[in-house]
């Protein structure tokens, strides 16, 4: 992954952390009453999931693209 | 060209202490940081430092008006309040109504007056230039003209509807009037900046595919339909979303035309921020508030202008 | 269209066209002739489309109510702002053009920081100011509330983006070729900038620099906030009109006059380039 694409994908994990947090504290709390540490939890959670598929994909895309460039370099 | 003798003699000395003509001591990745340092350590300091004062701010009880000032620690409960605010939710709805309507008016006369531009032959360039005017004088001070104009007794809008045995209005006093007002002066004042940039659009086009649809004898509309809304795509975009942007930072005109009055009916987001924050002195509502509406519109850019600013990146690496 | 004669379609385009034309040039109109009218011309019902000109209204703009001071605090303001983008907003923007650091992502940061809302900021700015201004520094250099300093800072940061940007596309016009061959002859990435590029990108950085001027003199929201009476620049002097005893329309719209129309005589100047600076020199008119 290079730095301009993990900073995309980091910048859309952070968008991501404040939604999950606004809606909890919109609509969750509303019912279940205040309660932000487990809202926060949950929505970093899901952010560094969000972002480590990324990274994975990224780095699965690059391990293929390698071994394509290595096997047209023996052609 | 002052500024010209400016830059040239920053960057010499700068030459003299870091970087010597001819011999390579930077690499162009380092020589190129070192060009874009001083503008983002400006932009840097002095926009993300009052970001992260806001989020602070907005973490704690924060009430000028009382003794204590900006005080203790609170959590997320500025956040849980904003968040349930019906004020504050009116006025994201107001914004919102301001937006759609303004900026759909303004595309739509916007275009046609760029198609109308494009086909006149006698003093085209006059009419451009004439256009271009409402767009460069102050809003706060040329919607303090219209506020004159709209006066119920001694307004010329007033004056001309009388003449003409229309009913007169009291367009910025009644709750029903206030809000088209403000979208009036918007349209006015905005309406040429789509025509503007449109009609650079329509000119900039190729002329070759419209000469083969009209040997075929294609249709006035097909060809619209086909060629020429498709190839203005992107320019249209482009308006659309700068006007977008705008519209929702709305401020000086609702605060020359109407401050927010009658009652509330035109306390559009900024307005209801700036009243909360700046002069009922509630800081930390208005910081909660205030980062919630940029996150907002940091979404909506993002989201608007990823494939715009991927052409740039593009345009850039291909240079 | 097809034939150079004119047709009645085109008579009616004309004059839908010159009908468009009035209806947005009216207000300025307006304006302008309300400056020049007496206090009785300007309140009376229905309004008087003839009178007698008179210069009341500005002798009262500039000698009771301090006009001629937000001009200069305008045109310091401005003007040093001005200076302040344009260097370090070339320097950023070649390198954008150029190397392209950062592969678009800080361009786009730099964009984002521009299309934020005033009023979001505002109040860290104001409780900040407020603290700088008490300090040693902040005295001497003039920052803080009601000081020019302030108002500097905020229009440098608020236009280096925007600056950033249109030039950006004017240093892309330059062709790489003529650094190619200045770099052949001896000069180095330094000299080139200076003798070959900066003279071939005057043009654009001046209609930047004349853009920068436009939106600082136009500014309202952060001067109406950061400023009282000493460091009050032209928007905010024209607003001040309006009193809890009502409003001084005369003297009011010859403030309008005086704020409104050396920008509408600018933009007359900046015509060809208008289409690019507003788009941030993404289409090129």
């Amino acid at each position: 992954m290079t730095l301009s694409e993990a900073w995309d994908r980091l910048f859309w994990a952070a968008i991501i952390v404040v939604l999950i947090g606004l809606v909890w504290i919109r609509f969750l709390e509303s019912v279940i009453g205040p309660c932000d540490g487990p809202g926060l939890l949950v929505a970093l959670a899901v952010g560094i999931v969000f972002f480590a598929t990324g990274w994975r994909s990224a780095a699965a895309r690059k391990k293929r693209e390698m071994t394509e460039t290595e096997a047209k370099d023996e052609l | 060209m002052a500024n010209l003798a400016d830059v040239s003699s920053q960057v010499s000395t700068r030459a003299a202490e870091s970087a010597p003509p001819k011999k390579r001591v930077l690499s162009d990745t380092w020589y190129s940081v070192l060009l874009i340092t001083p503008a983002m350590i400006f932009i840097f300091i002095f926009a993300l430092f009052p970001l992260g004062y806001a989020i602070n701010v907005s973490l704690r009880y924060a009430d000028l008006t009382s003794p204590q000032g900006i005080s203790d620690y609170v959590g997320l409960e500025n956040y849980r309040f904003a968040l349930n605010d019906n004020i504050f939710w009116a006025s994201v709805q107001r914004t919102l109504t301001f937006g759609v309507a303004a900026v759909a008016i303004e595309m739509v006369l916007g275009i046609a007056i760029a198609f109308l531009l494009n086909e006149i032959k006698w003093l085209k360039g006059l009419a451009r230039s004439l256009f271009i005017l409402p767009l460069a004088a102050s809003p706060v001070a040329v919607g303090l003209i219209w506020r004159y104009m709209y006066h119920p007794e001694f307004g010329v809008y007033n004056g001309i509807l009388a003449s003409l045995g229309l009913p007169e209005q009291n367009w910025l006093g009644s709750t029903a009037l206030a809000m088209p007002s403000v979208i009036i002066f918007d349209v006015w004042q905005w309406t040429p900046f789509v025509a503007l940039i449109v009609l650079a659009g329509l000119q900039a086009l190729p002329k070759e595919p419209f000469e083969a649809a009209r040997l075929d004898k294609a249709s006035t509309w097909r060809i619209l339909r086909t060629l020429t809304f498709p190839m203005l795509a992107p320019v249209l975009t482009l308006v659309f979303v700068l006007r977008a942007i705008d519209a929702v930072r709305l401020y000086d005109a609702v605060f020359s035309l109407t401050q927010g009055g009658p009652g509330q009916a035109t306390e559009v987001v900024t307005y209801y921020l700036y009243r909360l924050g700046l002069r009922f002195f509630r800081l930390d509502q208005s910081s909660a508030m205030s980062l919630l509406f940029l996150y907002a519109v940091v979404v909506f850019t993002a989201l608007l202008m990823r494939r715009f600013m991927r052409n740039i990146a593009e345009r850039a690496r291909r240079a | 269209m097809q034939s150079a004669k004119t047709s009645l379609g085109d008579v009616i385009r004309h004059l839908v066209m010159l009908v468009v034309l009035i209806i947005f040039l009216f207000p300025i109109y307006w304006m302008i002739a309300t400056s020049f009218k007496a206090a009785p011309d300007i309140l009376t019902r229905p309004p008087t489309w003839t009178f007698t000109p008179t210069l009341d209204n500005y002798r009262f703009a500039f000698e009771e109510a301090n006009f001629g001071l937000y001009i200069g605090n305008t045109l310091l303001v401005a003007g040093v702002s001005t200076i302040l983008v344009i260097i370090f907003g070339s320097l950023a923007s070649y390198s954008f053009a150029r190397y392209n650091p950062g592969d678009g992502h800080i361009m786009f940061f730099i964009l984002t920081t521009r299309m934020m809302p005033g009023i979001a900021v505002i109040i860290p700015f104001f409780l900040i100011f407020r603290e700088v201004g008490n300090t040693d520094i902040g005295k001497a250099l003039l920052i803080g509330l009601d000081r020019p300093g302030a108002l500097i800072i905020v229009y440098t940061v608020l236009n280096l983006p925007f600056a950033i940007w249109l030039m950006h596309s004017f240093f892309q016009d330059i062709p790489k070729e003529l650094e190619h061959s200045a770099r052949l002859d001896g000069y180095g990435r330094i000299q080139t900038f200076i003798r070959v590029v900066l003279p071939l990108a005057a043009p654009g950085i001046a209609v930047t620099a004349i853009f920068s001027l436009m939106f600082a003199w136009n500014e309202f929201l952060f001067a109406f906030i950061l400023t009282r009476d000493m460091a009050r620049t032209i928007t905010v002097g024209v607003s001040g009109f309006i009193s809890q005893q009502g409003i001084l329309w005369g003297p009011l719209t010859a403030a309008a006059v005086v704020c409104v129309v050396p920008m509408l005589l600018f933009a007359l100047a900046l015509q060809r380039y208008m289409v690019r600076g507003l788009t941030f020199g993404a289409v090129r008119g």
